[in-house]
C-alpha cells in the first residue's frame, strides 16, 4: 500500500459550542437527508467510510479519508453540500482528525461534550446512528473500531468516575425524590395544579417512570380539559380540589397565582385522611403556590423550584469536578485505540 | 491459657476489628467518593460472621451449653443473630446500606463488651438437663427477638436519617443510597411484630420455668423483659391505630433498644447462689 493512501479518521461538525440554537435549528436533518448526506460524502474522492450523527445539539460527520486527499478538500466538499451550503455550516463548524478525532468520539460518548455534562442520551443516539450506518455498509473497519471502542470506553469512564452521577434535570430530580420517599412510584397518585414548561417536563419524567394515575386541575374548565388531554389525565374542578388533596401522593403545583393557593390548614386536614403516608409537594410556581411552613408538617416533603435547582447545580458541580479524572482516563483510552488503528493500517500495508 | 482459649479471644477481637474496619472503609468511600462499596461490606460481614460463629462455638465448648451466661456472651450472641438476620433480610427486602449500619452496630456493641472485662465474669451453669433445655430455648428465642429489635433500631435510624435528608433537602453521599422512607417504615413495622411474637414465645417458656422453679428466676430480669415486651407491644398498637407517626415509632424503637441493651448489661450480673445443682464455670478472660 502506498503510504499516501493511509486512512485517516476525521470528524467535521457543529455543536452547541459553535452554533446557537437558531443556527443549529437550520442544521437539523431528517432521516432521508442524513442518508443522502452520507451517500454524498462517500462519493467524495478519497473518502472511504462515513457516518452522520444528527441530534438536537449537534451535526457531526465522521469519516475516513486517504492521506493523499487533504482534509480541506473533503471539508469544502461537505460544506458545499446542498443541505449545508445554505446554512452557514462552514462558519459554525469544527474539524478534528487523527488522535483528536478519536478523543472527540470518546469524549462525546462519555457525555463530556454534552450541554448537561455526563448525560447518557448522547450514547444512545450514537449507538443508534452507528447501528444504522453499519447495517447500510457505510462504516467499515476503522469507524467500526472507533465507535465500538468508544462505547466501551464511555462505559468504563462512567463506572470509574462520577461523571454521570446524580440527576441534573428538574424532572428527573423530582422522580428521584419521589422514589426516595415512596420507593415504587408506579402506583402513586399525582395531582397537577396549573401548568408550565417545567411542570410539563416533570410530568413527562414521572410518566416515563410508569406513573399513570394523573389528575389535573386549573382555574378554567377549558384549560383543565386541555391539560387532561395533554397528560392523559383525569380532570378535577378547581373549586373542588382542596378537600381532595389527601387522596394524592404527589402534588405538582405551577399556577400563575399572585399569592399562595394552598395553606397549612388545607394540608393539616388532608394529612388526617392519610395517616402514616407521606405527601410529596413540588411547587414550581413563581411566586410560590404553597407556603414554606407546609414543609414543616410531619410526613410532608416540600420542594420548590429553588430547592430543585440547588440540587441540580450541586450535581452538576460534582460532575464537573470529575472531568479531570475522566480526561485522564480518556487519554489512556485514546492512546490505546490510536495504536490499534495504526496497527490495523500497518497490517493492511503488509497484506 | 490453652490454644483453644487464646483462639477464642483472638476470634472475638478479630470479629470486632472486621466489623469496625468495614464500617470505617465504607464511611470513607461514602465521604470521599460518594460511592458505597456494597460487595466489600457483604464479604467483610461474611468473614466477621464466620469468625464470630467459631468463637461462639469455642465458648459453647467451655460452658457446655449455649453461651448466654453473662452480658459479654449475650451481646456477642445478639450481634451474631443480628448479622445472621441481615443475611436473611438483605435478599428479601434489598435494603441498601443495611450492611453498613449492621457493621456499625456490631462493631460498637462487641467493642464495648470487649473493652470492659467485667461483662465477661465467670458464672454458674446448671446441670439439670431438662430444665437447662427449657432455659436455653427461652434464652435463645429472647436473644433472637433482641436481634430483631436491634435490626428494628437500625432501620429506624436509617428512617430518621433519610427523613432528615429529605426535609433538609440533602442529596449527596449517604442520602443517595438510603432506602425509601415508606419502605423502611413498612419493614420496621413488620419486624416490630415479628420481634414481639418471638419474645412472647420466649416469655411463655420463661413462665413455664418460673412456675416450676420460681426461686431460680431472677425477678428483676424477668420484669425488665416484661417491660421491654410491653413497650414494644404498646408502640406496635399505637402505630397500628395511627396514633403515632412513623417518625415517632422510629424514635421510640431506638430509645427502647438502647434501654433494653443497657438493662441487659446492668441487670445480667452473675448469680452464684442460684441453686444447689449449679456449679461454677471458669471462662477465659477477655482482653
Amino acid at each position: 500500500m502506498n503510504p499516501e493512501n493511509e486512512p485517516i479518521v476525521f470528524v467535521i461538525g457543529s455543536s452547541h459550542k459553535e452554533a446557537n440554537l437558531t443556527v443549529r435549528e437550520r442544521f437539523s436533518l431528517n432521516e432521508s437527508e442524513i442518508n443522502s448526506l452520507e451517500d454524498d460524502v462517500l462519493s467524495i474522492e478519497g473518502v472511504d467510510e462515513c457516518l452522520v450523527l444528527n441530534t438536537c445539539n449537534r451535526l457531526e460527520i465522521y469519516g475516513v479519508r486517504k492521506e493523499s486527499f487533504s482534509i480541506e478538500s473533503v471539508y469544502d466538499a461537505i460544506c458545499s453540500h446542498e443541505k449545508l451550503s445554505s446554512t452557514d455550516f462552514s462558519k459554525h463548524s469544527f474539524i478534528v482528525e487523527k488522535s483528536k478525532a478519536i478523543e472527540h468520539t470518546v469524549k462525546l460518548a462519555s457525555g463530556l461534550l454534552s450541554q448537561m455534562i455526563g448525560e447518557t442520551e448522547i450514547l444512545g443516539q450514537m449507538k443508534q446512528t452507528y447501528k444504522k450506518a453499519k447495517e447500510l455498509g457505510k462504516t467499515q473497519k476503522h469507524l467500526n473500531r472507533l465507535f465500538e471502542k468508544s462505547f466501551q470506553s464511555a462505559k468504563l469512564i462512567r463506572s470509574e468516575t462520577g461523571i454521570g452521577r446524580g440527576q441534573i434535570s428538574i424532572g428527573n430530580i423530582a422522580v428521584h425524590l419521589a422514589k426516595r420517599i415512596f420507593g415504587d412510584i408506579t402506583k402513586s397518585r399525582i395531582l397537577i395544579i396549573g401548568s408550565g414548561e417545567v411542570s410539563e417536563r416533570t410530568v413527562q419524567a414521572l410518566k416515563s417512570n410508569a406513573v399513570n394515575d394523573l389528575t389535573v386541575t386549573s382555574r378554567t374548565k377549558e384549560k383543565t380539559d386541555l391539560l387532561a388531554d395533554q397528560f392523559g389525565a383525569a380532570s378535577l374542578g378547581f373549586n373542588h380540589f382542596k378537600p381532595q388533596i389527601g387522596q394524592f401522593d404527589i402534588i405538582i403545583s405551577s399556577t400563575s397565582a399572585p399569592t399562595t393557593i394552598l395553606e397549612v390548614n388545607d394540608f393539616s386536614e388532608a394529612l388526617k385522611k392519610r395517616p402514616n403516608r407521606p405527601l410529596f409537594l413540588i411547587d414550581l410556581a413563581v411566586p410560590r403556590d404553597i407556603p414554606e411552613s407546609v414543609g414543616r408538617l410531619e410526613n410532608v416533603y416540600l420542594y420548590n423550584l429553588d430547592a430543585l435547582a440547588k440540587i441540580a447545580n450541586e450535581t452538576l458541580a460534582l460532575r464537573k469536578s470529575e472531568i479531570k479524572k475522566a480526561e485522564q482516563l480518556i487519554k489512556s483510552q485514546v492512546w490505546s485505540l490510536w495504536l490499534q488503528l495504526k496497527r490495523r493500517s500497518m497490517f493492511h500495508k503488509f497484506q | 491459657m490453652n490454644l483453644l482459649e487464646s483462639s477464642e479471644q483472638l476470634l472475638f477481637i478479630l470479629t470486632t476489628i472486621i466489623y469496625g474496619t468495614t464500617f470505617l472503609i465504607a464511611t470513607s468511600c461514602l465521604l470521599k467518593k460518594g460511592a458505597y462499596p456494597q460487595k466489600l461490606v457483604y464479604l467483610s460481614l461474611i468473614i466477621g460472621f464466620l469468625a464470630q460463629t467459631i468463637a461462639l462455638n469455642i465458648r459453647a465448648i467451655f460452658v457446655e451449653s449455649c453461651p448466654l451466661g453473662n452480658a459479654f456472651e449475650i451481646t456477642q450472641f445478639i450481634t451474631w443473630s443480628l448479622v445472621l438476620l441481615y443475611f436473611i433480610i438483605r435478599p428479601i427486602f434489598k435494603i441498601k446500606l443495611l450492611g453498613y449500619f449492621t457493621a456499625f452496630i456490631a462493631a460498637l456493641s462487641t467493642a464495648i463488651v470487649l473493652l470492659f472485662p467485667k461483662f465477661d465474669e465467670p458464672y454458674a451453669t446448671i446441670n439439670n438437663k431438662p430444665i437447662e433445655t427449657l432455659i436455653e430455648l427461652h434464652a435463645s428465642l429472647a436473644i433472637f427477638s433482641y436481634a430483631l429489635f436491634t435490626l428494628l433500631a437500625i432501620l429506624s435510624l436509617m428512617y430518621l436519617i433519610q427523613q432528615y435528608g429529605l426535609k433538609k433537602q440533602l442529596f449527596k453521599g449517604l442520602f443517595r443510597y438510603l432506602p425509601p422512607i415508606q419502605k423502611l417504615d413498612s419493614i420496621a413495622t413488620s419486624l416490630l411484630w415479628i420481634g414481639v411474637f418471638i419474645l412472647f414465645i420466649a416469655l411463655i417458656f420463661g413462665a413455664v420455668f418460673w412456675v416450676e422453679e420460681p426461686e431460680r428466676v431472677p425477678i428483676l430480669k424477668f420484669f425488665s423483659t416484661l417491660i421491654v415486651f410491653s413497650a414494644y407491644v404498646i408502640v406496635g398498637i399505637l402505630k397500628q391505630l395511627n396514633w403515632i407517626s412513623p417518625r415517632k415509632q422510629a424514635i421510640l424503637a431506638i430509645v427502647f433498644f438502647v434501654s433494653a441493651i443497657l438493662s441487659l448489661w446492668t441487670i445480667d450480673q452473675p448469680s452464684n447462689k442460684a441453686d444447689r445443682s449449679i456449679e461454677s464455670t471458669t471462662l477465659p478472660s477477655n482482653l
